[in-house]
């Protein structure tokens, strides 16, 4: 308990490092920036600064990622609520409050219970994540071989679950993921396989330049498609100016929601993101859907209710600790944004799981601090550059993308010094390309292919330990219970739930 | 980013470039030799295992696509290549830019991809006059290619194959 104190206070006390708390802040507007841009997002973002991760200490990197985390999930609300189109996915159920609240003339009102909310949410799910993950890390330990690999199958299943309206795409998305990950030398033994009798793929296929092509190059691709962004940019300029002033947060605002109803949307989001695959977009609209059953103006809803924002942006910056839970404690991410930050920890030569947390505590509570600055500080990002976001929206597109697939191929570059990323990255960014486009959901592909090598070690070790005899995935209490886990979700999930929109838990 | 209601020809192309992605990663998996040696599992097994997994996966899809169709009627089932031709050509560029990189160098490589996107994204197309246009789009490059190369070579000090200095 005293460690986990010490550890904690070393990683308020490193983010307060100004050098730290430069990048932090850089880390934040980045992460605004581009979630307030439709088209790109806060995992963009870190998927573009992944590069420049090797010239930063490991802690400076974390901090940053981490606060691109946080900036990610608040700006993705600007937009909504300013022309309704979401900047990021978890925003939808803000934009279908917020606008509603601009087109009344309350814009401003809605953009304050936004950055108010996410701040909350997220400095909630902040400290959630600081009290709880060391305790869950700790019975991490008890998990033994057969457990570990029924827990990946666990979250494989969970994430293919979240889409169970393209049940097969999600099995087929997450397969290849599997598939990809076994190019390269064997996990257990001296042996190349899978590399289709090209020497270079003896090495696997990168992670950065998986994660680049994945997010960076295809996005590129899709606004190289004629569409309705121009429209939108187009909308951007007729919106009305504000004044600075307009954008100060407001106790009245505070009090509007409640501290009850503010814990309750924390709680929500952070327990949502600690389940793979649930990701921001689910924790909001969990969250908007508690809150509109248990309002006192439920008549509001639907047509511009400040509760819903709230709501929907209390849970989903909440999720920002949640997520991590599991990824720092198993190794196992729980949304798109934080297996991107597992790929800079394991670039980074950090390999998460219990151990980690029990000898490296000190080098993830910055980025949990990060996280909670992060959230105090969206308010501030709010008065600061507000009157800027719609301008922000209507940069060219052209300049926009040509200047991210020149930062994403450069980025994949860098990686190894070798043009060999550049071209991986590319013929991954156009297969993701295709499979996004087509309904095949990315996350599910991309946690396939980075839980991949364990899954196989772990099912590999088990069956070794056991002579070969499957049945030890059953007769360890630890397996048994995630297999349990896996029927009773993949009851809920996919013969229970009444989730109406295909799109909602699809990020 | 995930647009729905992709034509019938486009979710047959994809299953069936996974189809023959999976043939060939069987193939292989199987020339690995057998998938349990001495009663436990080999490097082969997991290759098989999901190759397998994955040909189910493909037949239920296409089913499951024959069916989804079979309910929503012939109306959307046209290839529309139109809404690829960019993309094509930014891949093409892309591919180019990948060729070049080294051997022209970051910056002369860089400056012709990003003047070659932006023409690609229809920079400055409301431009007043072509002379105008072309102006604007080579100054945007270069602003480009100049800030990439700050903020990765100055910034960071990662080392690019550079032929020329820029700053």
């Amino acid at each position: 308990m005293m460690d986990q104190l010490l550890g904690v206070i070393h990683g308020f006390s490193t983010v307060l490092v100004p050098n730290n708390f430069l990048f932090m802040v850089i880390g934040l507007l980045t992460g605004v920036l581009f979630a307030a841009v439709p088209g790109l997002t806060g995992t963009l973002a870190i998927a573009l600064l992944l590069p420049i991760t090797f010239s930063l200490d490991v802690e400076t990197s974390l901090i940053m990622v981490a606060s691109i985390f946080m900036g990610g999930q608040y700006g993705g609300s600007i937009t909504a609520i300013t022309v309704n189109i979401p900047g990021a996915p978890s925003a939808v159920m803000t934009a279908y409050e917020g606008n509603k609240l601009m087109r009344k003339g309350k814009g401003v009102l809605a953009l304050r219970h936004a950055a108010m909310s996410s701040s909350i949410g997220g400095v909630l799910g902040a400290l959630m994540l600081m009290a709880f993950a060391p305790a869950v890390a700790v019975g991490a330990l008890y998990v033994q071989t057969p457990g570990k690999f029924a827990l990946i199958l666990f979250a494989l299943f969970v994430v293919i679950a979240s889409h169970k309206h393209d049940l097969f795409k999600g099995i087929i998305a997450t397969i290849l993921g599997l598939m990809v990950a076994t190019i390269g030398i064997d996990v257990a033994s001296p042996v190349a396989r899978q590399t289709f009798g090209y020497p270079f793929l003896i090495e696997g296929v990168n992670l950065m330049a998986m994660l680049i092509g994945a997010f960076a190059v295809s996005e590129m691709l899709v606004q190289a498609e004629p569409s309705a962004t121009d429209a939108q940019t187009a909308a951007f300029e007729k919106q009305p100016k504000v004044r600075r002033s307009d954008f100060f947060p407001r106790l009245e605002n505070f009090w509007e929601i409640g501290p009850f109803n503010y814990l309750k949307f924390a709680v929500l989001g952070y327990f949502v993101g600690v389940l793979p695959g649930a990701g921001g977009s689910s924790a909001a609209f969990v969250s908007y859907a508690e809150a509109k059953r248990a309002s006192k103006k439920p008549e509001e809803y639907g047509n511009g209710s400040v509760e819903g924002v709230a709501a929907a942006e209390g849970a989903n910056n909440a999720m920002c600790g949640g997520s991590l839970v599991p990824m720092l404690t198993f190794g196992i991410p729980g949304d798109t944004t934080s297996a991107v930050i597992l790929g800079v920890l394991i670039i980074n030569g950090l390999q998460p799981g219990p151990q980690m947390m029990s000898t490296q505590f000190e080098l993830v509570t910055p980025m949990m601090a990060a996280l909670l600055f992060s959230a105090i500080l969206i308010p501030v990002v709010l008065i600061v550059i507000g009157p800027y976001y719609l301008k922000l929206v209507s940069i060219s597109k052209a300049l926009l993308y040509a200047t991210i697939a020149v930062v994403a191929m450069v980025g994949a570059y860098v990686s190894t010094f070798s043009t060999l990323q550049m071209g991986t990255a590319l013929i991954i960014g156009v297969g993701a390309y295709l499979m996004s486009k087509n309904g095949y959901p990315i996350v599910s592909f991309l946690l396939g292919f980075i839980l991949g090598p364990d899954l196989e070690v772990n099912l590999r070790r088990s069956l070794t330990i056991s002579d070969g005899d499957p049945l030890i995935f059953v007769t360890s209490p630890d397996s048994l219970f995630f297999l349990l886990m896996i029927v009773v979700f993949g009851y809920f999930l996919l013969f229970k739930s009444n989730d109406p929109d295909p799109e909602m838990g699809a990020e | 980013m995930k647009l729905r209601n992709t034509s019938f020809p486009e979710q047959l192309i994809i299953l069936a470039a996974l189809a023959v992605f999976t043939g060939f990663y069987l193939k292989n998996a199987l020339d690995l030799g057998s998938w349990i040696k001495y009663g436990i599992p080999s490097a082969s097994f997991l290759p098989i295992v999901l190759g397998a997994l994955m040909l189910f996966g493909l037949v239920a899809e296409f089913i499951n696509e024959l069916r989804r169709r079979r309910g929503i009627g012939d109306q959307i089932s046209t290839f529309r290549f139109g809404t690829y031709y960019k993309p094509i050509g930014a891949v093409l560029l892309t591919a180019g830019y990948v060729y070049t990189f080294a051997r022209l160098g970051f910056e002369i490589s860089t400056l012709l991809y990003v003047l070659a996107l932006l023409s690609l994204f229809g920079f400055s197309a409301s431009a007043e006059s072509l002379g105008r246009r072309v102006l604007l789009t080579c100054a945007t490059a270069l602003a480009i290619t100049t800030f990439v190369y700050t903020f990765f070579v100055l910034g960071f000090g990662v080392q690019l194959p550079t032929r020329w200095v820029l700053l």
